[in-house]
């Protein structure tokens, strides 16, 4: 088969690879007709992880079932299936707890699998035209029937639909609350759009790309354009100098200042300056316990300078931690069947699969209009 | 007099020396940028030595064989012996340094880097076949703890370790 090799820092190509079978009774194997580039494969692109050559990237995987293990119940060949870019096995103490993106068996010793992920387990990723899904009858969601003309729309419930929800529930968004959102990739305006379903009152997005900013505005936000540094006061004033009542962290720690150097305690300290005393801050963005490669010798040993005093002062709480997808899809999905949200509004590219690469280095370096990459292996 | 073992399950004893370990390894680079004294780096490099080489025993003498007996994978198994090898090599060679030597840092950063590629080995293949084989992974667990509390106990506890 076909499929997108990582082959080093910035050394991606499709690549003719033996392929993806059934391996255990309760694996599925899924034709891939959708696959998203996720902000997070830059992490690896980049060489910032500790990713091993040779092995296939992508976690947003979407797909028709042409192949079911032999303890496999539910899940029938020709079922379009969404598979949650968590691997679980649904019998763990926290999967039981539908902490699915926490499950202790998958990946032995660490907490969390996914497909084709640095430290995720051996699971390969679904850039590729065929996938082997783990716990078949767990895993998979099945689409609904409308699902081939909105592919572009249920292939978000991998993980940015989800990932950009479950900011907004650690940050405990109610309705008439208002939101800063630090953040316009895909998942912040993932968020923003799961804030407004929640009912915000204002949402604030802030980012120093304009193109993305003005998809923010699109999804109904206030936009703040970071670039002169001055998004901090913008907020502040316009709540009146309390702050938002809840705070979103949809960068991670490869974060930049306007200069496009890395400053991974940017946004973190600033949702502490423009959250409200008392207010919640959700922090989805990813952080690594440990960063060789970086500049900042804090950073290096996965630390940061944190304003804890005036995060204590103000009596502020955090949520932290990557997206139990299972807990959401599944809901998430009626609204884009209903038409209640269309979350492919973000897509600016659906390419072929051969066209990977490139897709790779023009998402990398953020070039203008390039917010969601959506591949295509079979086509 | 039995022990009370806290691990579930072999997979979470041997986990928690891996991470335990990773723990003094990132210590040890933040001591080489700080310009840490060379009494303290010492410290820190005797006490991976002595971690990894009771760690690396008990799986020997007791994961290891109970594992390839069941995955039927000698060539994984065998590998997995091999980097124990070049690991135990390491350490003997840290281990007779002196306190002061300039070898030091470039020896215990190739220990660790060799150790994070073990490790993800370990967990990503032994581990995961071995939770899917019908291996009583709850049952070796009492056996490789009562084997750490006795080899711990009779390590060499070096001289200058910071409490």
């Amino acid at each position: 088969m076909k499929a997108l090799v990582y082959n080093g820092p910035r050394k991606v190509a499709v690549e003719n690879v033996p392929d993806a079978v059934v391996e255990r009774a309760t694996d599925v194997l899924v034709k891939i007709t959708s696959t998203n580039i996720c902000g997070s494969d830059l992490h690896m692109y980049e060489g910032r992880t500790d990713m091993e050559a040779g092995r296939i990237l992508g976690h947003e995987n979407l797909g028709v079932v042409i192949e079911v293990g032999a303890a496999v119940d539910r899940i029938k060949v020709g079922d379009r299936v969404c598979l949650p870019f968590n691997v679980g096995c649904g019998f763990c103490a926290n999967c039981e707890q539908g902490l699915s993106g926490f499950c202790l068996t998958c990946n032995p010793g660490m907490a969390g699998a996914a497909y084709g992920f640095a430290g995720m387990g051996p699971y390969s990723g679904g850039q590729a035209e065929l996938l082997r899904v783990p716990y078949g009858d767990y895993n998979c969601l099945v689409l609904p029937r409308d699902s081939e003309e909105k592919e572009s729309d249920y292939v978000m419930l991998a993980d940015i639909f989800p990932t950009g929800y479950h900011a907004t529930e650690l940050a405990g968004v109610k309705p008439g609350d208002s939101v800063v959102i630090y953040g316009a990739g895909p998942v912040g305006l993932m968020a923003t759009m799961s804030a407004m379903l929640k009912g915000a009152s204002q949402v604030f997005v802030v980012d120093t790309h304009k193109d993305r900013l003005a998809l923010a505005e699109k999804a109904g936000a206030i936009a703040i354009d970071d670039t002169e540094d001055g998004g901090v006061e913008k907020i502040m004033e316009l709540t009146g100098g309390q702050g938002a009542d809840r705070g979103c962290e949809c960068v991670g720690y490869q974060c930049c200042n306007l200069h496009r150097q890395e400053v991974p305690n940017l946004t973190m300290n600033n949702l502490v300056k423009t959250v409200k005393a008392t207010g919640r801050i959700g922090v989805v963005g990813v952080f690594v316990p440990e960063d060789p490669n970086a500049e900042d010798k804090l950073e290096k040993r996965g630390r940061m300078a944190f304003d804890f005093g005036a995060f204590w002062n103000k009596g502020q709480s955090m949520g932290t931690g990557q997206a139990n997808v299972k807990a959401y899809n599944r809901l998430l999905s009626r609204l884009i069947e209903k038409d209640r949200v269309k979350p492919s509004w973000i897509v600016s590219h659906e390419l072929p699969l051969d066209k990977a690469a490139e897709a790779y280095e023009n998402f990398d370096q953020r070039k203008k209009g390039w917010t969601k990459v959506v591949l295509k292996p079979a086509r | 007099m039995t022990l009370t073992v806290p691990f579930e399950n072999a997979v979470d004893l041997l986990d928690a020396d891996h991470k335990a370990v990773k723990t003094m390894f990132i210590e040890y680079n933040a001591l080489c940028e700080d310009a840490a004294p060379a009494a303290t780096k010492r410290a820190v490099a005797e006490k991976i030595c002595r971690a990894l080489s009771v760690h690396t025993q008990i799986e020997e003498e007791i994961f290891y064989p109970a594992v390839r007996k069941v995955i039927g994978d000698d060539g994984l198994m065998d590998e997995a012996l091999a980097e124990h090898a070049e690991a135990k090599a390491l350490i003997a060679e840290i281990q007779g340094l002196k306190a002061t030597s300039a070898n030091q840092d470039a020896l215990v950063k190739k220990l660790g880097k060799a150790i994070d590629e073990h490790v993800l080995e370990e967990r990503e293949q032994i581990f995961l076949q071995s939770m899917q084989s019908p291996l009583d992974l709850r049952g070796l667990a009492v056996p490789l703890y009562e084997r750490k509390k006795k080899l711990m106990a009779a390590a060499p506890k070096p001289s200058k370790e910071k409490a």
